[in-house]
């Protein structure tokens, strides 16, 4: 049974831990950040593959909200967090959400001017680039497609830095900012899990945790801290919190992007290494069309969807990619912490909607994928129909039901919600939970609601600000 | 990992690469014991249900015995089930089979 | 005094542009659509028309030579390519198809009305029309928090239910693509209407207001503006052409909004001045607190994406939904010309001439 004492305890070590953990202990706090996973050489394992999944993702790749219907997602699990398994795409907060998020939720210093000033603080930390030569063909199709259609599309700009030769490194967190924040003193513990926090009155006194060694045992350890804050994601950080017997606006309003995806085969190969980075805006802010990770197990896994044989498509699996439509959600979803099961229940509700949001989404992708050339077309619907056709693709609006959509998400935010507004907030503006004086969160679970980009760039510049507030204030 | 879902793991792989076979049940055990585990037991309690139906069918000769292209006739039946939770269960079977085999197809093929 | 399908001419003329001679209308077939594509028919070359199946085809193809009929689902990309094809740059778009009561839940709200659309307004940009009218409604905005006030031009989104909801995410669709420069686009906002070209659950309207059955909610003081279909065609016109519509919304409605026990005094003065005698009192008392329970229920069934339609129609006759119609006066030179009761007698005489029971 260890003891340990800190000033600043940091619980999660993805976008937002990092962030925290490099901002304070680069301002001469003594900071420890605590990770649930291992550490994983970022080199080791080739992105999107199975041995990644095996090693750095929670479950190995498996959640799923509960609802009607399901909703699958993946959380990082591994010194750096999600940051290590995602795409690196990298987009600002939209200005519109800034500024309806501040009037919604009553969120004090959240102009875009201030958001702005903080996204370039933590652009000039990581490296945020577009690609230095052409787009991969993959890539190309949502350029080509929606180019025809006169519908808006971007590249997106990723965390990756580029060598000469032009070969890209994904800027994850355990390449920058963790390193910073161990050059500036911060202990790093992985392997680590929280159970859950000590709290008497409004203080947090400390963090059980179970440390598990290189050799299999498992330690009991307590760690003192001064001040704590909580960056375990939209999922986990609910949890913790719950376990904690802090329960007020914590889980609830839990939101994602759910997602709908097609295989588009093409008559000429296509490249599987990367995911793309165009995305298609034209349907903004509702409906998100882009590009997933395609290797060899995921278009299966997509061809599969339709629940119709895989093996005459898979024959040429390497003329196909997936492709997806996400949307932005009226429904939500909770995170429930149950007492003697040690991952948290997740839920989400879906209203008609969303599901006719999902479809139209899904019919826009057709549109986009046969405008760019794709011969056939494979949704994630159960029992739906394989397009080839233009006039093929209305069937598809009475096909997304609940019963037989089959969707997902990457991006998980909201289950608490920054704001003065505490009816419906789990933190004051800076991500001060309320009630406690030393208890932060500092992850996706601020964001008010799903921001129809990804979320990493928003994570990031926000908890850079909830640092300054608390490097100000203590 | 319970009988009934090494029998469907069987049936669902397709490749006939014993090494490859071997370790999509592997990796599929491993996963079902780091799933969440509501969601591991409610895959469990469907195992026991389908398991039971299909040994069942099995003795009233419904189904025939040993014979894995017949298991994946039915898990594609239940595929499109009206009972949403029989579906899920197939799929999340079909997607750690899927996932398994062909990233280590791809892995073989380099 | 007009008659009932000619748009009125008016008295002071606001600047516009010469109507296009080319026009799409979608919803063609509908109860405003029809009184549209008449109004249309003999001042338009080419009238391209969709309608949903093809029994509704050749009624309307008959009308006239200028009208070119397309079948098919607005929600189908095919469809709205069809719409469109061959018709060059510089027409004008009346967007009016859309689903007010589903008859297979709330999801069609939303296919239709938000799906729908975007595929319009998408073709008519890559069409290069000149101007897109969207008919919207006062679902977007709910209704007025009392009885004396009128929803104006900036008044706030309050959207009302899972139409309102539909309604309000295809205005914004509509104005998302003139602000960024894809289409000038127009939205016309109508309340309930009335006219010719009546669907028969407006028979029933009648019949049940002939004989004393139709409800009136508590004192019957709240009102509700409602729109002639003459009176909104006009409308519709005259947003396709005045200088000053594109990029901004309207309220087009009759003169002013009505109390509801009005509107039934009306409506049955109507009936008999066409010879249709009344019976049984004027309406059917009932409590607000039925009607109150009525829009209880409907919301929770569209929360279930369940829709029924006489719930929804009870829970509304508890409220205000009235709207001030100057700023369509003042930028579109609208006139609205007929009256409440001659409005009524219209579709009445209407009713009787399709051999309508009432």
């Amino acid at each position: 049974m260890g003891d340990l004492t800190t000033e600043v305890l940091v619980i999660g070590s993805g976008a937002g831990g990092a962030v925290t953990a490099a901002a304070l202990a680069e301002a001469g706090r003594t900071v420890t950040v605590v990770e649930e996973g291992p550490w994983v050489d970022p080199d080791e394992h080739e992105p999107f593959s199975l041995a990644e999944m095996v090693a750095k993702y929670r479950h190995r790749g498996a959640g799923a909200a509960l609802g009607n219907p399901p909703i699958a997602y993946a959380e990082g699990r591994c010194v750096g967090g999600s940051t290590e398994i995602n795409s690196g795409l990298y987009h600002r907060l939209p200005e519109h959400l800034a500024q309806e998020w501040r009037t919604t939720y009553g969120i004090d210093e959240f102009s875009p001017e201030v958001l702005d000033a903080y996204a370039d603080r933590v652009e000039s930390q990581l490296s945020v680039a577009r690609l230095p030569g052409a787009p991969p063909p993959s890539s190309a199709v949502l350029e080509r497609g929606a180019t025809k259609l006169g519908w808006r599309n971007v590249e997106f700009a990723r965390v990756f830095s580029y060598d000469e030769a032009g070969r890209g490194t994904k800027q994850t967190m355990s390449r920058t900012m963790l390193p910073r924040a161990r050059a500036a003193g911060a202990t790093i513990l992985p392997d680590c899990r929280v159970v859950d926090l000590v709290t008497r009155g409004d203080r947090v006194v400390a963090a059980r945790c179970r440390r598990t060694h290189p050799g299999g045992g498992v330690e009991r350890l307590t760690i003192h801290a001064d001040h704590v804050f909580v960056c375990c994601g939209a999922v986990h950080t609910p949890a913790l919190l719950q376990r904690s017997g802090i329960r007020r606006n914590v889980g609830n309003g839990l939101k994602m992007h759910p997602t709908i995806k097609v295989a588009a085969r093409f008559p000429h190969p296509v490249d599987h290494g990367d995911v793309p980075m165009h995305r298609v805006t034209e349907f903004s802010p509702f409906i998100a069309i882009g590009g997933s990770a395609s290797r060899r197990g995921q278009v299966a896994m997509a061809l599969a969807d339709t629940g119709q044989p895989i093996d005459e498509a898979m024959a040429d699996w390497e003329n196909i990619s997936t492709y997806y439509a996400a949307i932005r959600s009226e429904g939500s979803g909770r995170v429930v912490a149950v007492p003697g099961l040690r991952s948290p229940v997740v839920t989400y509700s879906l209203t008609e909607a969303d599901l006719s949001r999902l479809a139209r989404g899904l019919v826009h992708l057709g549109e986009l994928l046969l405008a760019a050339g794709a011969i056939e077309l494979h949704p994630s619907v159960t029992g739906g129909r394989v397009v080839r056709r233009l006039d093929e693709l209305g069937t598809w609006w009475d096909q997304v039901t609940r019963s037989r959509a089959n969707l997902m998400t990457v991006h998980l935010t909201s289950s608490l919600r920054m704001g003065e507004d505490r009816r419906r907030t789990g933190t004051d503006s800076f991500g001060r939970v309320w009630g406690f004086r030393n208890l932060r969160v500092n992850d996706a679970s601020l964001l008010p609601d799903a921001p129809g980009v990804n979320p990493q760039a928003a994570i990031m510049a926000i908890a850079t600000r909830n640092c300054d507030h608390f490097l100000a204030d203590a | 990992m319970l009988w009934f879902e090494r029998e469907v793991v069987g049936a669902l792989t397709t490749t006939t690469d014993q090494s490859i076979r071997s370790s999509v049940e592997a990796f599929v055990d491993g996963s079902l014991r780091d799933w969440p585990e509501h969601l591991r037991l409610g895959v469990a309690a469907e195992s026991v249900l389908l398991g039971t139906w299909a040994a069942v069918r099995r003795a009233l000769g419904r189904l025939p015995a040993g014979d894995p292209a017949a298991l994946r006739q039915q898990l594609d039946r239940w595929e499109h089930s009206p009972i949403g939770p029989v579906r899920s269960y197939v799929r999340a079977m079909k997607s750690l089979v899927i996932m398994a085999e062909h990233d280590m197809l791809a892995k073989g093929a380099v | 005094m007009t008659t009932d399908n000619e748009p009125a001419a008016t008295t002071d003329p606001v600047p516009s542009s010469p109507p296009a001679p080319t026009v799409v209308v979608t919803g063609s077939s509908g109860w405003l659509g029809q009184n549209l594509v008449r109004a249309l028919v003999g001042q338009r070359e080419r009238i391209r028309c969709l309608v949903p199946t093809d029994d509704q085809a050749a009624p309307l193809a008959l009308l006239s030579p200028s009208i070119e009929v397309v079948v098919g689902d607005v929600r189908d990309p095919v469809t709205a390519d069809r719409l469109f094809e061959g018709v060059g740059p510089g027409a004008a778009v009346f967007h009016a198809a859309a689903v007010i009561h589903p008859r297979r839940g709330t999801r069609e709200f939303f296919d239709v009305n938000v799906g729908g659309t975007q595929h319009v307004v998408d073709r008519a940009r890559r069409a290069g029309a000149a101007r897109l009218v969207h008919v919207s409604s006062n679902s977007p905005f709910g209704v007025n928090p009392s009885p004396d006030h009128v929803f104006t031009e900036d008044s706030p989104y309050d959207p009302w239910l899972g139409y309102g909801r539909s309604k309000h995410e295809a205005e914004l669709i509509v104005r998302s693509a003139h602000e960024r420069g894809d289409l000038p686009t127009v939205i016309v906002r109508a309340p309930w209407f009335y006219g010719p070209h009546q669907p028969a659950r407006q028979s029933q309207f009648f019949r049940s207001v002939r004989r004393g059955r139709f409800p009136l909610v508590g004192d019957g003081t709240q009102r509700r503006s409602m729109a002639y279909t003459g009176n909104l065609v006009q409308g519709l016109l005259r947003a396709e052409v005045a200088d000053k519509a594109p990029g901004n919304a309207y309220w087009i409605a009759d003169e002013r909004p009505y109390e509801l026990r009005e509107i039934l005094a009306t409506v049955r003065r109507a009936l008999e001045a066409e010879g249709l005698p009344t019976s049984g009192p004027q309406w059917i008392p009932l409590p607000r607190l039925a009607a109150r329970a009525a829009e209880q229920a409907d919301r929770l069934l569209q929360r279930t994406g369940r829709y029924v339609q006489a719930l929804h129609v009870l829970g509304e006759l508890n409220h205000t939904i009235a709207c001030d119609v100057s700023r369509a006066r003042d930028e579109l030179g609208y006139r609205p010309t007929v009256s409440l009761e001659e409005g009524m007698r219209a579709s009445i005489r209407w009713c009787l001439e399709h051999g309508e029971q009432l």
